[in-house]
């Protein structure tokens, strides 16, 4: 006769499944128990943690422009924890559209997108354009100066396109164009609607993804019989440490660095200020800062970005030859360099240039600079790896690797436009050596 | 036993068109709903400002016009200007809202500073748009594809009150095609003050 707990414990695992969680859910390879094959589920939580102080932001927050301020202010400064929550669901919004940019590029650099996973890119892509449409809307909502001001000049870019293509989504977007109703619309997408398509997206995804399964390290065939680790406790527990740091790293970074409001939003304020938008939509702020898109030509600019994630999204339809190598696939693998490095690069430089109309020549020789540094590591980095049939365990972090390249890349950057000579030179030697060295680290993956 | 093809298919059609017009049946309303219908507002409302008695030179005031929200500016120039109105035609009212982005840009007493000319006139801090006052707001740096619109100003010289009483083109940037010249387009997508 059994005792008492292996009965409960019996009961408990008949009853919800616990006991069969590897037909439901695959279990997991354990070559992925490493945080960089992780960041989604760490988006995940990131999203549900949003959702628990959102809703507790909303037992005090009144959406309306007289009370949306000073609600905001009052749970700032008089509410029991209000300035921690607050700052938490800034700062885990900041680490969230971190980290899907992370995610982004981390599985492009392994090519995670190739056969049979296009699937997992689209979804990917469309979650995180609703990311970003939740800090969009999300960044108007306490009504300062900056945000409202920045968000109508978002929305005023809707100008330059066509009226009929343009009045109807400008119609849904700030309905009658009242602040009132702005604002009344902005938060009820950023608390129904984007939650909705949030929620149904990420079914999708990680429908596909139980379809599919991890994909395996770069070199690596597919297989069925990895050694995997269950769900139950395995998974579970990975997940829980992981999220435990991620969400305890927030808490202290908010505890210690608590987010500081912004001035109300009026007309006054706003003639003495200049409109800024949050630093993720820097880069896309930068291309409309060049020169050459000044005047009616900005519908270049908007057009560029428009197709820019238009290409982001096709990038599996795109690239479909060969594996997942990056010396298979150099021209692609390149400009995605080139492309993360530019982003971080132009963040930067937004960053220190507000306001001003940047000369056109400058971003090409930057740009270009960057393009041919990288291009140059990329050729070499590849060409090496032709030479011998080395083998060796799968590549470290790429993304890592990539992201420290590419702030190299850009300070360098930064520090000739900055006239920091020296400095430059030693960070773009830096930069170069790293893209050759993780490159080739890549390629030591491939068997 | 043998499948009839067609039959099946025709099915599966009348299930898929059933589909479509339940969906398309929402779809319709829902836009409507959601998308609203411009005022019909056609004409500009006759609106008092400011007395000139109030006026001091280089100091603009504010005022919304011909929306709730959107500010402009009403000055006195130190001298005179083109379509100034008042004894020394050197008032003046132009929309506060830069015709490049929408950002609200500031009044400046001289451009010079910031790269245009020795006037007084607007300088858009996002973008460094600069707009001349004593020659009807044209564009004298900047990325500004048109002026700023001007405000028709009505002067009652036995009481000194200013009244607005239009928009001359271009368009209030975000109404309308961007600097386009049917100024009804200013009433549509607000409340009119």
């Amino acid at each position: 006769m059994s005792s008492l707990s292996e009965r409960v414990q019996k009961w408990i695992e008949e009853r919800f499944g616990t006991k069969s969680v590897d037909r439901i859910l695959r279990p997991i390879p354990n070559f992925s128990f490493r945080p960089d094959y992780w960041m989604g589920s760490l988006l995940v939580l990131g999203f549900i943690m949003q959702g628990i102080t959102g809703f507790l932001l909303l037992l005090y927050y009144v959406p309306t422009p007289a009370q949306a301020w000073t609600s905001t202010n009052s749970i700032v400064t008089s509410v029991p924890y209000g300035s921690l929550l607050l700052t938490f669901h800034l700062y885990d919004a900041y680490a969230i559209i971190l980290i899907v940019f992370l995610h982004m590029f981390r599985n492009f650099f392994v090519g995670a997108y190739k056969k049979p996973r296009e699937g997992m890119w689209f979804y990917g892509v469309i979650l995180g354009l609703i990311t970003l449409g939740f800090g969009f809307t999300g960044y108007l909502l306490p009504w300062t100066v900056v945000s409202k001001s920045a968000t109508d000049v978002g929305i005023g870019m809707l100008n330059y396109f066509p009226a009929w293509l343009t009045g109807p989504i400008k119609s849904i977007l700030i309905g009658n164009g009242t602040d009132a109703a702005e604002l009344t619309r902005f938060f009820a997408m950023h608390v129904i609607l984007l939650p909705l398509l949030l929620a149904l997206f990420l079914f999708l995804k990680l429908y596909t993804f139980e379809v599919h399964g991890i994909a395996p390290p770069v070199g690596k065939t597919e297989s069925n019989n990895e050694k995997s680790t269950s769900w139950m406790p395995g998974g579970i527990l990975y997940l829980l440490m992981l999220g435990l740091f991620y969400v305890g790293g927030l808490l202290i970074v908010s505890s210690i660095f608590p987010a500081t409001l912004p001035p109300a939003y009026s007309v006054q304020a706003a003639m003495s200020i200049t409109p800024e938008p949050d630093w993720y939509f820097l880069w896309i702020y930068q291309i409309l800062k060049l020169s050459i898109f000044g005047g009616p030509n900005v519908i270049y600019a908007l057009t560029l970005i428009t197709l820019l994630f238009v290409v982001l999204f096709l990038v599996p339809v795109i690239d479909t030859r060969g594996g997942r190598a990056p010396s298979e696939r150099p021209v692609v693998f390149t400009l995605g360099m080139i492309v993360a490095t530019s982003v971080v690069f132009m963040t930067v430089w937004a960053y220190l240039t507000p306001g001003q109309t940047i000369p056109f020549y400058q971003a090409v020789l930057y740009i270009g600079g960057i393009a041919l540094f990288e291009g140059i590591a990329a050729y070499f980095g590849l060409r090496r790896r032709k030479a011998g049939n080395s083998t060796g365990r799968a590549h470290p972090s790429i993304a890592m690797a990539v992201l420290a390249v590419s702030i190299a890349g850009a300070s360098a950057s930064l520090m000739l436009l900055e006239k920091g000579y020296l400095i430059s030179i030693f960070l773009i030697v830096g930069f170069v050596f790293s893209s050759m060295s993780s490159l080739s680290k890549i390629e030591r993956g491939r068997k | 036993m043998t499948v009839d093809r067609s039959r099946r298919n025709f099915l599966k059609g009348m299930v898929a068109l059933g589909a479509l017009i339940a969906v398309g049946g929402v779809a319709k309303p829902l836009l409507d709903y959601a998308v609203v219908s411009g005022t019909v507002v056609t004409t500009f409302p006759k609106v008092k400002v400011a007395n000139i008695s109030q006026l001091e030179v280089n100091q603009p005031v504010i005022f919304n016009y011909p929306l709730t929200n959107e500010p402009n500016y009403l000055v006195m120039l130190d001298k005179s200007a083109e379509y100034g109105i008042g004894p020394q035609n050197n008032i003046v009212a132009f929309s506060a809202i830069c015709e490049h982005y929408g950002c609200i840009y500031h009044y400046r007493t001289s451009l010079a500073p910031y790269g245009g000319p020795d006037a007084p006139g607007g300088h858009c801090p996002c973008h460094g748009s600069l707009y001349d006052y004593l020659e009807d707001a044209k564009v004298v740096g900047g990325p500004a594809p048109c002026p700023v619109p001007r405000v028709n100003l009505e002067l009652d010289s036995s009481t000194g009150d200013i009244y607005a009483v239009g928009m001359e083109p271009p368009t209030i940037f975000s109404h309308g095609q961007s600097c386009s010249s049917d100024v009804t387009d200013d009433l549509q997508g607000g409340s009119v003050v």
